[in-house]
This record gives C-alpha cells, sequence and structure tokens, in this order.
C-alpha cells in the first residue's frame, strides 16, 4: 500500500512542478533552518572533543548569597568551592576554573584579543584535551602560582607562526606567561572547554575570598549513576551555609550542581518566581520549561510555511477529487485517506529533507568560519534524527488541514465533478 | 427465498442550497435480488445516477431505509460503510476514473489496497481480473496509452477484482462507441451469466437496457411502470 501511496506523491508532484517547487522551497529553507539550530542546540549540550565525557560531570555555575534585604548573585567565587565543594566525597574529583575573559596581547606591534581562563590542575584531569605539543597544567603549577600557559593550536598558529610555541613567552591580560602545552582548539559551544589560553588560578590572587564570581565549577564523577548523590551532597553543604566573615550579612546560599542541559536552561530560563535573584524552581522542571520554549519556537518556526503549504494542497484538492471520489467508492475510509494524504505530503517534506541536510552542512561550515569561533558544527547522529523527526512534524503539520478537507468530500459529489471544499 | 441482495423502502434523497430544495429520489421503494442484471433508465436529471449512488452506498438517502443482503445500512457509518462497498460493490462509470499516474495493473489492485491482501495475493486477482476483461497483455500500460473501450474494461477489471456481489455502472458505454459498447456490453453479461454478479446499469440506451432482466424506469425521482 506504501509503494502504491508513493508513487501517487511523486506522480502528483511531477504533475504541477511549479507548485511543487514553491511547496519544496519552503518546507527546505525551514527544514535547514530547525536543522541548523538543532545542530548548534546539540553541539552545547553533548559537546565532543574535550567534553565528551559530558555525562559524568555536574556543574556549579549559579551562587546567590541572600540577606535582609540584600542579595548577590553571580557565578561561584572561591571562597564557596573551598567552604562547600572541595570537601565534598560523593564526586571524584573536583575543580575551579575561571569563565573566560577577554584580554589583549601585542605580537609584533598587533594588537590580539584572546580569550583567557584560569584553572586549577583538576580542571585538566576532568576535560580531555587533545594535547599536541609540550605538557598540560599540573599541580606543581597551580601549587606554586607558576607564570605557565597552555595555549590553543589556532593562537599558537598566531603567535608563534612556523615554529614551536613551546618556551616562548605570552602576554595576556598585563602578565607574561611561558608557553607549556599547546592543545587543539575547543569550539565556543564547548562551554566548559573553549579558551585560547589557560593559565593557573594562582596567578591571580583577585578573586580569592569572594563567594560569588566570575567562576566555574565542576564535579567530575566516575560513577555517573552517582550524579544525584552528588547533587544531593551538595544541596545539603550548601542547607549548613554560614557566610564568613560576618554571618549576619548573608543568611541563605542557593547554588545547586546542575547537569549539562540543567546549567543550559538555567542559563538561558532564568528562574520563574524567584525573589531577590533566589533560584526557586527545582532544576528539572528548568529544563522542561527549556524544552518547552524549544518545542514551541519550532512548531511557531513551522506554522507560517505549514499554512502557506496547506494553502497550496488544498488548491489539488480539486483536481483530484475524482480520485478521491473513487477511493471513497473503493473502500477506502476518510481515516485511511487522511493517512494517504499525509503520507504524501511526507514524501513532499522528505524530499525537502533531504534537500535540507544536503545544504546544512554549507550553512553549518559557514557558522563555523564566521560566528562560531573553532566551530565543529556538524551532522551527527543525533542532527539526523531530529531531522527526520523534523520532517515528519513538518509533514504531518502542513498536510493534516488538507487532508482532513479531501477526506471529507462527498463522493458521490466528486464523482460528479461538482465537489466544493 | 433469500433475501435481496439490496432493498431500498420509501428512499428519498433531497439537495439542499440556501436557495432551493431538489428532490431528487422521493419516496422510492425496489429490492434487487441476487444474481439480477438490471438496467436503470429515464430522463436526464430524473436521478438515475442518485439511485445508483444510494444503491452504491457513496450516496446517503435524506430519508428512508437501505438493505444489503438483509441487513439495514442506513445507520451505519463511514467506517463500518467503507469495508461494506469494499467486499461487496464495484463500480463502472462513464468517466472511467481510472488514475493516470497509476498502470493499469496498479488500477486495478486499487480496491484490495483497502483489504488485507498480500502483495503477491493482490497481484495475482489483478491479473486474474485483466485477464477475464482480455487485458492481461496491457497490464503496464498506463490508462492514456489506452482507447476508451480498453480503458472501460480496466475500470471493469478494478470493479470484479475485490469480486463483489454486487456490480454498479453508471452509463457504463456513454463515452464508446458502438464496438466498444458492444464489448462492454458483452462483458457485463459474461460477468453476469459466468460469475453469478448481479449487475445495476444506468443507461440511456434502450437497447442495452433490453438486454437486461428488469429495467427500473424513473422519472422526477419516482419509479414509473
Amino acid at each position: 500500500m506504501l509503494y502504491n501511496y508513493l508513487k501517487i506523491s511523486l506522480a502528483v508532484l511531477a504533475r504541477r512542478k511549479f507548485l511543487t517547487f514553491v511547496n519544496l522551497f519552503g518546507a527546505v529553507l525551514t527544514l535547514t533552518v530547525l536543522v541548523v539550530g538543532f545542530a548548534i542546540l546539540e553541539s552545547v549540550v553533548s559537546p565532543e572533543g574535550a567534553q565528551h565525557r559530558q555525562g559524568h560531570v555536574l556543574m556549579v555555575v549559579d551562587a546567590v548569597l541572600t540577606g535582609q534585604g540584600t542579595a548577590s548573585g553571580g557565578g561561584p567565587g572561591r571562597a564557596l568551592f573551598d567552604a562547600h565543594i572541595a570537601k565534598l566525597e560523593t564526586p571524584d574529583l573536583v575543580s575551579f576554573a575561571t569563565n573566560i575573559e577577554s584580554v589583549a596581547s601585542y605580537r609584533d606591534g598587533r594588537k590580539l584579543s584572546s580569550q583567557l581562563r584560569r584553572t586549577d590542575a583538576a580542571y585538566w584531569q576532568i576535560l580531555d584535551f587533545e594535547l599536541l605539543d609540550g605538557r598540560l597544567l599540573a599541580v606543581d603549577d597551580i601549587d606554586q602560582g607558576r607564570f605557565v600557559a597552555v595555549i590553543n593550536e589556532a593562537t599558537a598558529d598566531s603567535f608563534f607562526p612556523g615554529r614551536s610555541a613551546i618556551g616562548e613567552t605570552i602576554d595576556a591580560g598585563g602578565d607574561s606567561f611561558e608557553v607549556v602545552g599547546v592543545v587543539a582548539n575547543e569550539p565556543v559551544t564547548s562551554l566548559l572547554a573553549y579558551s585560547d589560553i589557560w593559565v593557573p588560578l594562582t596567578t591571580t590572587v583577585a578573586g580569592a575570598e569572594d563567594w560569588v564570581g566570575n567562576g566555574m565549577v565542576m564535579l567530575w564523577l566516575e560513577d555517573a549513576s552517582q550524579i544525584r548523590a552528588a547533587k544531593a551532597e551538595y544541596a545539603e553543604s550548601v542547607a549548613s551555609f554560614v557566610y564568613t566573615p560576618d554571618p549576619a550579612q548573608f543568611e541563605r546560599l542557593t547554588s545547586s550542581a546542575l547537569t549539562a542541559l540543567e546549567a543550559i536552561a538555567t542559563g538561558i530560563m532564568g528562574d520563574f518566581g524567584g525573589e531577590l535573584g533566589v533560584l526557586q524552581t527545582e532544576p528539572r522542571s528548568r529544563v522542561a520549561a527549556f524544552m518547552g520554549l524549544v518545542s514551541v519556537a519550532v512548531l511557531l518556526f513551522m506554522a507560517l510555511p505549514a499554512i502557506n503549504m496547506s494553502n497550496l494542497n488544498i488548491g489539488r484538492i480539486l483536481e483530484r477529487a475524482p480520485e478521491i471520489g473513487l477511493r471513497k467508492a473503493t473502500g477506502a475510509s476518510r481515516a485511511v485517506l487522511v493517512g494517504q494524504f499525509i503520507f504524501e505530503n511526507v514524501v513532499l517534506c522528505a524530499i525537502g529533507g533531504i534537500v535540507a541536510f544536503a545544504l546544512a552542512p554549507l550553512v553549518l561550515g559557514i557558522l563555523n568560519e564566521t560566528v562560531f569561533d573553532y566551530g565543529r558544527l556538524g551532522l551527527n547522529v543525533p542532527v539526523f534524527v531530529a531531522g527526520f523527526g523534523f520532517v515528519l512534524l513538518f509533514g504531518v503539520l502542513s498536510g493534516a488541514y488538507p487532508a482532513l478537507k479531501m477526506a471529507r468530500l462527498d463522493p458521490a459529489a466528486a464523482l460528479r465533478g461538482n465537489q466544493h471544499v | 427465498m433469500s433475501d435481496p441482495i439490496v432493498a431500498l423502502t420509501e428512499v428519498e434523497k433531497v439537495y439542499r442550497t440556501d436557495r432551493m430544495e431538489t428532490v431528487a429520489l422521493h419516496k422510492l421503494s425496489l429490492a434487487i435480488e441476487t444474481g439480477e442484471f438490471v438496467s436503470i433508465m429515464g430522463p436526464s436529471g430524473c436521478g438515475k445516477s442518485t439511485l445508483l449512488n444510494v444503491l452504491g452506498l457513496i450516496d446517503r438517502p435524506t430519508a428512508g431505509e437501505i438493505k444489503f443482503g438483509g441487513k439495514s445500512v442506513s445507520a451505519l457509518g463511514d467506517a463500518e460503510l467503507a469495508p461494506l462497498r469494499n467486499r461487496e460493490l464495484g463500480f463502472v462509470f462513464q468517466q472511467f476514473h481510472l488514475i493516470p499516474d497509476l498502470r493499469v495493473i496498479d488500477n486495478v489492485e486499487l480496491p484490495l489496497l483497502y483489504r488485507k491482501c498480500s502483495n503477491t495475493e493482490r497481484r495475482r486477482l489483478a491479473l486474474e481480473a485483466l485477464e477475464i476483461v482480455g487485458l492481461e497483455r496491457r497490464v503496464h500500460h498506463f490508462p492514456t496509452e489506452l482507447s476508451g473501450g480498453q480503458q472501460q474494461r480496466v475500470a471493469v477489471a478494478r470493479a470484479i477484482v475485490g469480486k463483489p456481489r454486487l456490480l454498479l455502472a453508471d452509463e457504463p458505454t456513454g463515452n464508446l462507441d458502438s464496438q466498444m459498447s458492444e464489448e462492454i456490453m458483452s462483458l457485463l453479461e459474461r460477468l453476469n451469466r459466468d460469475q453469478g454478479t448481479t449487475i445495476v446499469m444506468v443507461t440511456h440506451d434502450q437497447t442495452k437496457a433490453d438486454r437486461t432482466q428488469r429495467i427500473f424506469r424513473l422519472f422526477d425521482g419516482q419509479l414509473i411502470h
């Protein structure tokens, strides 16, 4: 039966070529944007490269202190890390690093802007950087506050073209660092790993006493099934918060250990219903709200081209009315006809999907070159699966209304040619 | 005595628009016995095709009762009528209504798509039907590659492929020349005689009607005697 439907749908598409082109154009455009959008989201939620073991990592990206009519919020600070994270027993490793900051460097009279991140030693154990030359930052570098740096390949090529960067000096943010290692570029979508230059956390005293600041904490769990236990342990620790040096200044600390998706959802959705910046919703409900927002955005984005395609398809009903009458007369029920016409529309969208899958790598390639530093956006299995889902959804959305209209045609009138849509 | 294959009792069909009401069938009662070959005659607009569509369960009467094989089908919904049409009824139309994008064999297989039937069985039954109408050598042609008579024979093959008990033919020779008309009439007679298929045929042609066992004459939506 499906083969018969397929033959019919291809023949119908071939009948009115311009109409088919207009329909296909809308489908290709819509599906390409959706596939590209999903590829970007997927690269953030499940990055490859140094963050490929992200399923074993929890993050602490938010910390809010509240007191009598006052609140202070931001990323976790080093004081918070020392008081509530360093002593956690469930994680196998914990790491504190700063978020990236833009720093200026000068090379041969040229001003170069780079991203710099300060890290501890555990950062390099948790993330799996590809070492291209030299070594990674070690415990000694951190403990002794050595002015050494690991740089990425692009920075090495830019600062030290044609030679090894190891042993060279790089100026960044007013300090000079000896380059000890070169690692592969990590894209901007890898939120934990992305940077140009990494230096020991201890090369600055700024922020050492801060509870909230520009920090980013990772909790590594060798056994990923311990994620829930680690979250609970951190929550328990946060509940026993006592602010130093003045406990009266802030009475409460709000901070959670989050999975990557929860962290992204929190970053994008914020928190609904919070007072004084206090996170009140559960991470899971933030993820649900985020996924809901993404779904609504996808549906809204599909709606206009789907309505347009529906409109064009209704025009085809009249020319196919005798066929519909015949199918009904020979025993096709309304439900069967609805299924057939939706299938036909899905075939059209699948053709659009194939073209979209051919176009998407080109668009992603352009984005990698222009918008996303060190971008690695591309098609992979999850993107294909999502793309297939988009094709199906778009096919059903744009085909359902015309299909219902077609299936409701009165067979006797349709066979006479007196049909009204 | 067995029940008529199809029986109408006091059937009315009224077409309503905002401004007018047209009575196509008026309190019409008739019964057609299994194995009969009957014709329906009457002037244009008298309700012949409407009657055929009501008998074929593709048009619902405004009032009255339809019994098929002794069981009332007046109250059945689309989901129940569709399989009944598929199993028990075959249609032949004046305009053939073949799907131009499908080959002859695929057109003939169409009714079998709507019932549980394997691909092999479907193909076998379609070839058998095409053999009955003498078109076994045209299975891979498209309808537009055939003459009008051949197209109508394909339509007949499609109508009989599911082995229906009742074949409804709406002016099946109306678009054909005399030679091709004769081919189709002979084919219908053969189906009635050899296969025992009950046939109801709408026609304008008295000579063709005379070849059937009974003639229902219709005028202004009523049977006249």
